[in-house]
């Protein structure tokens, strides 16, 4: 595990006492997977990916350690930082696609990237903007384009060049494929794959959609309100899914096979977390709970696999 | 860009310093124009001392060429220039913001026509033709009045339109349409709430405008016959030959005046447009 | 069955500037009775939004007629007018967008209460109001809430029920759960199943989604740059889909995770899908199509009409 985050918090404070966006999240990423990261909006995955590259700004206040090669991400000074960021992980940001600059060739934009995070020449810049398209299958004429000229799988692409343009060895990406549509959505995840399988990249795959997961993640952690519920090889969280949470987003995942029955939503909804929470976080909408749940932190339970579960009452899980 | 629903204006402005201080020296003004009978020491057209002399403790801004205290003359003068400019601005918001809204969601030929019209308005020079017209028709208030509303509607009213022209793309109003609202409930209930603080930020600047271009017809002695405003007593100032007897105090004054009005002005404005949310706010 | 309750008659849509025009509908025929449930499924561009908007009466066609029980929508006024906006309603895509900041609930749903109903005492509207919140399972609690204050899920229920307060015959839902999340989604899903039984209504489903267009429709329409490519029944689509896309589509379809193939697999689509349609002469899918013939190059093919349904093409698939 090159990058290992253990205990991560990040919390705002706000009129209504602190915001806990996320509330204790580990979890650990190996060279040259993909590990997704799985919920509905407002669960804490774009604030977890935003602490990795320090990104948090105040009066949000990041805790825990994030570990990456050794080095404590927390720890580096402005240098370190810059040595870090996009050189050895980068982002891919939820919606980026659309907030490419309108009045700015998307050359310039690529190279400015590449540009803002070292010291080098344009020349050279250039030339690792020219490999990047490349390596996402665009042609080179695209870096004499403006964002409206392309569209959206071709935006999307560009973004994903600026992201991998120095080679980092870890690419946050934050719902890519969300507002493209099927056939888009199934080129960009192509493409992903052949990075990860020609580069050696990790990438974190953060997306609420579980069909999307299931085509290109190796494991996947589930994450409801800032707290990751169970994680584990994605055959194991997805066809025999332990946490109550997990089987219920499962169920109420529309798809064509369930075309005749009736799908079972999760009932309530999603809230924040203000000010200290005792118990399972899901515990108003599990079937399941009992008065345990309610009182104390459900216990981290390990099985075989690398599989992990947080609950006092974990489902379908054969033996330990 | 759609509008902050938090109902409360004034406690929007309140809490923001730069509005505060805006009501605030607009709240002074106010009361300088409500009580300029106790403030002001004389009539403005009592001759009262000597003429020409310079600021002192019993004429603070000095005496004009007749001998009358200017400072007087300012204090009466707030109230015509502030009536001027809110009843000025009060029309122009008005009818700009009726043009406005109808041009831009009725759209095709009446959104054309008026949009012709607004075009020759702003080409035109407004200032000169504004004199044309009141020395026509004569100054009286009512004049002056028409004459600044009927040049300063049009940015206003451009705004409005192209705020109702992306507003009528949105859900709710179209939500508003399939659910058989009539277009009166459409422009008025659905639309212009969302208007409201863009159209407040600029109306409110609309005053400075009006109070400038009733300055500037009441410097050429256009002003409304009789009445007193700042931009009278800078015309006694030129007529008079203010500056040939050293009445530096007097010619200044009408202008900072102006200019304080202006700031007062411009901060309740930015105030607004930032409880909007908005950002692109100030057009007018 | 007796006359339609919604047709379109060639019915064209174009935007766009010479240089680039983009048809939006491009010669649309179509017919819905009362009490169907049809799905238009196809991607971003396809004409789908602008077909639901066609239906509800909002926008205008440059040429060919949409039809309300035989008369043309563009004519109707006043009463007519009111009739065809009670019978066919319409639930926008955006949850987010399509309530207004400065209005709480209550006003909200008076709007089509007032003006199409022809409710105006308090209690009245009182009444109907919580009356319609019962219906999509809302507490009656929600009436003073302004839409900042409400979920993405519970404001898309607000607006079904804004959508009911007529007792329309016919619902056209744009995206009805594409911005909601999973929670939310498969609960907003299964209120219109319940509520086109309970109301004995019909509903037209714009989606992206082919699985959700299979959940709650009986028929499938799928369109492509503009046009209706391939109508048919839903089991007949899923299990026999004639038209290239219709294939393609279901292929990548969701579907029930343990029964995905998981190994990666490549897009086996020809050449490359960022091309623009608009430009294409003949079918517009050829660029993509596995099984383009010789005619394909040179005109968009006609429809196709047997029991199954109906399909645009010269070379289908056939089983």
């Amino acid at each position: 595990m090159f990058m290992e985050v253990e205990r991560l918090r990040v919390s705002f404070p706000s009129v209504a006492g602190l915001l806990r966006a996320v509330d204790g999240v580990s979890f650990g990423v190996a060279e040259g997977e993909v590990l997704g990261l799985a919920g509905e909006s407002g669960c804490g995955k774009t604030t977890t990916a935003l602490s990795l590259l320090r990104l948090v700004r105040p009066p949000g206040v990041v805790e825990g350690s994030i570990v990456f090669d050794g080095k404590d991400i927390m720890e580096l000074n402005d240098e370190g930082l810059r040595e870090y960021r996009w050189k050895e992980v980068s982002m891919v940001f939820q919606g980026a696609m659309s907030s490419l600059n309108p009045v700015k060739k998307v050359g310039y934009q690529l190279v400015d990237t590449i540009l803002d995070h070292t010291r080098l020449k344009r020349q050279e810049a250039i030339r690792l903007a020219e490999a990047a398209l490349k390596k996402v299958r665009l042609p080179e004429d695209v870096l004499e384009r403006f964002p409206h000229q392309l569209s959206g799988g071709q935006k999307q692409r560009v973004v994903i060049a600026m992201a991998i343009a120095l080679n980092p060895r870890l690419i946050i990406a934050d719902e890519p494929t969300t507002a493209l549509d099927v056939l888009t959505q199934e080129k960009i995840l192509t493409l992903l794959r052949d990075i990860v399988r020609s580069t050696g990249s990790a990438i974190l795959f953060i997306s609420h959609d579980l069909s999307v997961l299931a085509k290109i993640c190796d494991r996947i952690a589930v994450m409801y309100m800032g707290r990751i519920l169970e994680m584990g090889r994605k055959e194991d969280v997805l066809f025999s899914p332990a946490h109550p949470y997990t089987k219920g987003l499962i169920d109420s995942n529309i798809t064509i096979d369930k075309r005749g029955s009736l799908v079972q939503p999760v009932g309530g909804s999603p809230d924040l977390v203000v000010g200290d929470v005792r118990g399972c976080r899901f515990n108003p909408r599990c079937a399941h709970a009992t008065p345990e749940c309610v009182a104390s932190e459900p216990p981290r339970l390990e099985y075989r696999g690398g599989r992990s579960v947080y609950c006092y009452h974990p489902r379908y899980v054969e033996n330990e | 860009m759609v509008e902050n629903p938090s109902r409360n204006v004034l406690g929007r402005l309140l809490s923001s310093r730069g509005g505060l201080a805006g009501l605030v020296m607009l709240g002074f003004l106010v009361v300088v124009a409500v009580f300029a009978g106790f403030i002001a020491p004389y009539s403005p057209y009592a001759i009262v001392a000597q003429p020409y002399l310079p600021p002192s403790l019993a004429h603070p801004f000095g005496t004009d060429g007749l001998g009358r205290d200017v400072f007087s003359q300012m204090v009466y003068g707030t109230r015509l220039s502030l009536l001027v400019g809110f009843a000025s601005a009060l029309g122009i918001t008005a009818l700009g913001m009726l043009v406005g809204l109808v041009s831009g969601y009725v759209g095709s030929h009446v959104d054309e026509a008026l949009m012709r019209i607004v075009d020759v308005l702003l080409v035109i020079p407004s200032l000169v033709f504004m004199i044309f017209m009141v020395a026509v028709l004569g100054p009286s208030f009512v004049t002056v009045l028409s004459v600044i509303i009927g040049f300063g509607w049009p940015p206003m009213a451009r705004m409005v339109r192209s705020q109702t022209l992306s507003l009528k793309t949105r859900g709710f109003v179209e939500s508003s349409i399939v659910s058989g609202a009539p277009t009166w409930y459409i422009l008025f209930r659905t639309i212009l709430p969302n208007l409201v603080s863009l159209v407040a930020a600029n109306g409110v600047l609309a005053v400075i405008y009006a109070i400038v271009a009733d300055a500037s017809l009441a410097f050429l002695g256009l002003g409304s016959s009789g009445g007193y405003s700042w931009g009278t007593v800078l015309n006694n100032a030129e007529v008079e030959g203010a500056v040939y007897h050293n009445g530096l105090v007097w010619v200044s004054v009408p202008g900072v005046a102006i200019a304080f009005t202006g700031v007062a002005i411009t901060l309740v404005a930015r105030a607004l447009a930032d409880a909007s949310g908005s950002s692109r706010v100030l057009g007018a | 069955m007796s006359s339609p309750l919604l047709e379109f008659k060639d019915v064209s849509i174009v935007y766009g500037s010479k240089g680039r025009q983009v048809k939006a509908l491009d010669s649309v025929n179509l017919r819905l009775d009362e009490g169907e449930r049809v799905a238009f499924v196809g991607e971003s561009g396809a004409g789908k939004t602008t077909l639901a908007r066609c239906l509800a009466g909002l926008i205008r066609p440059q040429s060919g007629r949409i039809l309300f029980r035989g008369k043309d929508i563009n004519t109707l006024s006043g009463k007519a007018l009111r009739e065809f906006r009670k019978s066919v309603q319409i639930v926008f895509q955006d949850p987010y967008d399509a309530m207004n900041p400065h209005q709480n609930v209550r006003e909200y749903l008076s709007i089509p209460l007032r003006f199409l109903n022809g409710m105006s005492s308090k209690a009245e509207l009182d009444e109907a109001c919580s009356r319609l919140l019962e219906m999509v399972g809302l507490p009656v609690e929600l009436l003073g809430k302004l839409p900042h204050q409400l979920s993405g899920g519970q404001k898309q229920r607000v607006c079904i029920a804004r959508a009911l307060a007529s007792d329309p015959k016919f619902i056209v839902a744009d995206e009805p759960s594409s911005m909601l999340d999973a929670s939310a989604s498969a609960g907003v899903l299964n209120l219109f199943r319940e509520l086109a039984v309970t109301k004995n209504m019909g509903y037209a489903v714009i989606t992206h989604n082919i699985a959700v267009a299979a959940y709650l429709c009986d028929t499938i329409h799928v369109m492509y740059a503009g046009k209706i490519v391939e109508s048919a029944s839903t089991g007949n689509l899923i299990s026999r889909p004639r038209h290239p896309y219709s294939h393609l589509l279901l292929k990548y379809a969701p579907r029930t995770l343990s029964r995905l193939d998981l190994s990666s697999s490549n897009l086996d689509l020809e050449g490359d899908i960022e091309f623009d349609p608009w430009k294409v002469r003949g079918c517009r899918f050829r660029p993509l199509c596995t099984r383009a013939v010789k005619e394909c190059s040179l005109e968009f093919p006609t429809p196709t009409r047997d029991e199954d349904g109906q399909v645009l093409c010269y070379n289908p698939i056939v089983y």
